[in-house]
């Protein structure tokens, strides 16, 4: 049989041949396993961070330079300006309070709702759970843009248009968390709830003492993914206010370049810089919650 | 401490053809430890689950010390269970654990603090009150389950599986512990296996349980001497009982089991049995391997060749084949006995148990046929009182 | 309910059919009590809003004038319109072609994300990070990149000696475009998720492999890809769900343009509401996109229930 060599083949370290094959605790040699893997990685993350980069640079200086051929990668002469006029200019701050006021909210209220639902449809019995959860699955796939109209006549009829609530309510809607969250509570460990059932809980009890601490990672996956969805979201907030005080970051960028023939190429720069190092900031905070948990392990079932 | 009574108890689910659990009667006394033995899949998990409340029956009742408990949740029937992944609370210590009970039934702070070091106590947990579960080992998880379950003083105990997932060494001390357990807390315990020597060793009372139904019912000598049917007679008793098909003939002395290897004859219990029957065929004859004696080839009339031997510690356990037959036998360790050899095989007519057509024993069926009801107590010809084993 | 009660009392009988009625109803109202909140938000923001735009697509007018009912003409416009076909290809083609590049490459960079054993976190932060950026700027970022004069890509080009090319005004560059911002954005994301899929395929599975023989590309095509089979599946539909969907990219890339070579449906249904105003004509697109979505997907989760049933018939 082919491969008879490899059978006596034993690593320098003993063990399973496959231990340089898996990840486990390093033993303290080469961080990578071959170049082509670092090579692949390096060239990975340079495509992922580097346009970031490369707007970095362009933030920092004067748009006239920018013309240069051949071109100046690094930011010579270096320029505060664009963000100084960004901040004075432009009410960037309102953007971002806004904002940021608004993903926390549905982020907060989501979360409970959600894990509340996926609740119910994992665990309890109930007329119609089949085909409510059909329904469910099936909005999965409307395009958010279908409902725009249908949506700005709602909130317009219940009175919230151009409101908090019109930026908070609608987008509470995504059925992802409830998806998601049921099936985590479906894998957690069998018959703990009904030991809290013998236990003499009631399902809120068994909710709250029992579920609740289990799927914290559940949680905080449902939270990154609804704050940062929320975060970058932007055409319903366009056409869910029109008040200049209610725009959030989206709209604020978008409105520095209307016609997409800019003149202030620094200006939308450093608009870009700080909003992606706002929500990067706020990523880097909801993971350290993770404790080393596998973030898209929860999305698995 | 409470007795348990199930009557015409059955449970379908929704869209499976075969019920989970058909027609099930039975009356458990207060302090009995009463077992539910079967393979996997027949009926006896959900019919603990039925009885916890955790699953709500299509048809029957449940009564606990008398009072109808179908409709009553769970928590308020005074039971408590042991899971068989002891389904414990991950993210809490052992002390949060066995105390969860008690504060879910608003027991005052100081009474509840020393229940939970009463319940510890008894299973040995003390010193591992404050650890997280997940430092404990498969053992110690077993014990903080039983020291949960114990903690509230409940009416009766529910364990399911609790020793499938310890090793061997580990699961003959947890049993005897149970055991003690159950001596100094007179609980009534409904405990639920597949193996069965757990089961004997164990059990006041046992139900045999198949697909659903109870195939038998009562003391572990009554199931291990007079099995019902032939699931019974194969499932207890380890080395299987060897099952052998025949027929029956009249003789002049008698009746006699007789097939093309084997003869035996038949004592006079049988006698009423096949008295007016026409049709004698298709029996099948069942005898335990430590009840087949092997004997030199000269004094019986087949001759049998050993096939197989495997070793049972104190004893042998040889294969013989006939033909197209094969039977198995417990020898003494000492016997001189090689593969290859060839050895005569005589079976006791005491020792035998007669199956018809249909896999019943056929004195069991004549026992029904005499007007003994069968139902949750005692059955004819079998070990009549429950008595306490120990 | 069949009961042989121990006493066939008349009273213990509507006593216990009471008692399972309360029984029942509790059971109920439990479940609803979780599910309200949900529930409501979900009506009025999501079922409401879809019953709507199954309601205006048999209607005209409606946002400046006075709805009238115009009974299937709205459908009927739909079929005979160049655009829808022309958009409708587009959306699937856009799919067909980012679903799979995103997901080679993903698979790809889980691979190589696996291999590493000390200091991943920040590599798979940085795959990330794409999808972290809000997708109004990273569009911006891109628009930066493929300037004619100073965009990255452009440079390289000039480099060459080639022209640059227009990624805006000309069809094939600006497909490519909204392509390639796709997959830059979706890599990060599903390259984690497949990561994490392969993180759980059983290690004994491998070491199996091994003792067979099998070297590292082999273990990979026989252990690792039909380990990962499941949730792959999962992904690659959410993908393509997300995938025919796309609207944020197309409307701050290219707006639909040029002559709507990148014209989705989505990006035609919002032109046609919110240019153009004919609310009626844009729940038709709405709708039928839709339907398109849910055929779609009802038949790539039928084809693969097939697969797999046959998979095992045949072991």
């Amino acid at each position: 049989m082919a491969g008879d060599s490899k059978r006596l083949r034993f690593p320098r370290y003993g063990g399973w041949p496959l231990a340089e094959l898996v990840p486990q605790p390093a033993f303290g040699r080469r961080l990578y396993k071959g170049t082509g893997v670092a090579l692949a990685l390096a060239v990975l993350s340079a495509v992922a961070v580097g346009p970031f980069f490369y707007v970095l640079s362009i933030s920092f200086r004067n748009s006239i330079g920018l013309f240069n051929y051949p071109p100046h990668w690094l930011p010579v002469p270096f320029i505060v300006s664009n963000y100084t006029r960004l901040v004075t200019q432009f009410p960037f701050w309102r953007w971002i309070g806004n904002t940021l006021l608004v993903a926390t909210s549905v982020t907060l209220i989501k979360v409970v709702i959600d894990s509340m639902a996926g609740y119910a449809f994992a665990k309890l019995e109930f007329a119609g759970r089949r085909i409510a959860f059909g329904v469910i699955l099936l909005t999965l796939m409307v395009p958010q843009a279908m409902l725009l109209i249908p949506l700005f006549f709602i909130v317009r009829d219940l009175g919230i248009y151009d409101t908090y609530w019109a930026l908070i309510l609608p987008p509470l809607a995504n059925p992802i968390g409830v998806f998601m969250l049921r099936s985590i509570i479906r894998g957690l460990p069998k018959d703990v709830d009904n030991a809290a059932r013998v236990d003499n809980c009631n399902e809120f009890q068994i909710y709250r003492h029992v579920v609740l601490p289990l799927i914290k990672p559940g949680l905080v996956v449902v939270a990154t993914i609804t704050f940062v969805a929320q975060f970058s979201s932007f055409v319903w907030p366009l056409v869910g206010t029109q008040s200049a005080n209610l725009q959030v970051l989206t709209v604020g960028l978008a409105s520095l370049n209307p016609d997409r023939a800019s003149v202030s190429y620094g200006l939308i720069a450093a608009a870009s810089v700080l909003s992606t190092a706002i929500i990067t900031v706020v990523f880097l905070m909801l993971q350290s919650q993770f404790k080393g948990t596998s973030l898209l392990g929860a999305l698995k079932g | 401490m409470a007795s348990l009574r199930l009557e015409q108890i059955e449970k379908r689910y929704p869209k499976v053809d075969e019920p989970a659990v058909r027609q099930v009667d039975l009356t458990i006394a207060d302090g009995e430890f009463f077992v539910l033995l079967g393979p996997s899949g027949c009926g006896k998990s959900t019919l603990l689950k039925l009885i916890a409340g955790l699953e709500e029956p299509t048809a029957g009742q449940i009564y606990i010390d008398g009072a109808p408990v179908n409709y009553t949740p769970p928590g308020r029937r005074n039971i408590a269970m042991v899971f068989q992944d002891y389904a414990l609370y991950p993210h809490m210590t052992v002390r949060q654990n066995i105390n969860f009970p008690l504060k879910m039934r608003r027991v005052e702070r100081a009474a509840a603090r020393e229940a939970v070091s009463a319940a510890a106590g008894s299973v040995e947990l003390g010193e591992l009150l404050e650890r997280p579960i997940g430092a404990l080992s498969g053992g110690q998880r077993q014990r903080v389950a039983l020291a949960r379950a114990i903690v509230r003083n409940p009416a009766a105990m529910l364990l399911d599986e609790p020793l499938s997932n310890l090793d061997a060494i580990l699961r003959v001390q947890t049993r005897d512990e149970l055991l003690r357990l159950h001596r100094s807390i007179k609980a009534t315990i409904v405990y639920v296996t597949h193996d069965q020597v757990e089961a004997m060793t164990m059990g006041h009372r046992i139900a045999v349980m198949n697909r659903g139904v109870i195939e038998q019912l009562g003391s572990p000598r009554a199931v291990f001497d007079y099995p019902r049917n032939l699931f019974v007679a194969s499932f207890i008793g380890t080395p299987q009982m060897n099952l052998i098909k025949g027929d029956i003939a009249r003789e002049h002395n008698g009746y006699v089991f007789r097939n093309s290897s084997v003869e035996v004859t038949l004592d006079d219990r049988y006698v009423s049995c096949f008295e007016g029957n026409g049709r004698l065929e298709r029996f099948t004859l069942g005898v335990r391997p430590n009840a087949v004696m092997v004997e030199p080839v000269s004094t019986s009339k087949m001759s049998w060749q050993v096939e197989l031997i495997e070793e049972f510690g104190n004893e042998r356990l040889v294969s013989v084949r006939c033909r197209d037959k094969r039977i198995r036998t417990l020898v003494p360790n000492r016997t001189r006995i090689a593969e290859g050899d060839a050895v005569g095989i005589s079976i006791d007519s005491d020792d035998v148990h007669i199956f018809d057509a249909a896999g019943v024993n056929v004195i069991a069926s004549l026992a029904e046929q005499g007007g003994h009801a069968v139902d949750g107590r005692a059955q004819a010809d079998e070990d009549p009182a429950v008595t306490d084993k120990r | 309910m069949a009961t042989i009660a121990s006493n066939p009392d008349a009273v213990e009988l509507r006593e216990l059919s009471r008692a399972r009625r309360r029984y029942l109803l509790r059971r109920s109202l439990t479940a609803w009590a979780f599910l309200l909140p949900e529930v409501v938000v979900f009506v009025i923001f999501m079922l409401v809003p879809v019953g709507w735009v199954i309601r205006q697509s048999f209607l005209s007018g409606g946002v400046l004038s006075p709805a009238r009912w115009a009974g299937l003409a709205n459908w009927k416009q739909a079929v005979h319109d160049p655009m829808v076909v022309q958009a409708a290809e587009n959306t699937v083609l856009f799919t067909a072609i980012i679903v799979p590049i995103i997901f080679t490459l993903s698979i790809a960079a889980a691979s190589a994300l696996r291999a590493v054993k000390r200091g991943g976190a920040p590599l798979r932060a940085a795959i990330y990070f794409p999808q972290l950026i809000p997708s109004v700027a990273a569009a911006q970022i891109w628009l930066f990149m493929i300037h004619p004069d100073f965009g990255v890509l452009n440079v390289v080009n000039r480099a060459l000696h080639h022209p640059p090319i227009d990624f805006v005004g000309q069809p094939h560059p600006a497909f490519s475009l909204v392509v390639m911002f796709e997959v830059w954005r979706g890599i990060g994301y599903w390259s984690l998720f497949i990561l994490a899929a392969m993180l759980a395929v059983p290690t004994n599975q491998y070491e199996a492999a091994t003792l067979d023989g099998a070297g590292p590309l082999r273990r990979f095509w026989h252990v690792t890809l039909p380990g990962i089979q499941s949730p792959l599946t999962v992904a690659v539909l959410l993908s393509a769900i997300s995938a025919l969907q796309i609207f944020d990219s197309i409307y701050i890339l290219t707006n639909g343009g040029p002559n709507g070579a990148t014209q989705s449906i989505v990006t035609y249904m919002f032109q046609t509401v919110f240019q153009t105003g004919e609310v009626g004509y844009g729940a038709v697109l709405g709708l039928t996109f839709l339907i398109l979505i849910i055929v779609l997907t009802a038949g790539l989760v039928l084809f693969v229930r097939r697969r797999n049933r046959l998979q095992a018939e045949t072991l």
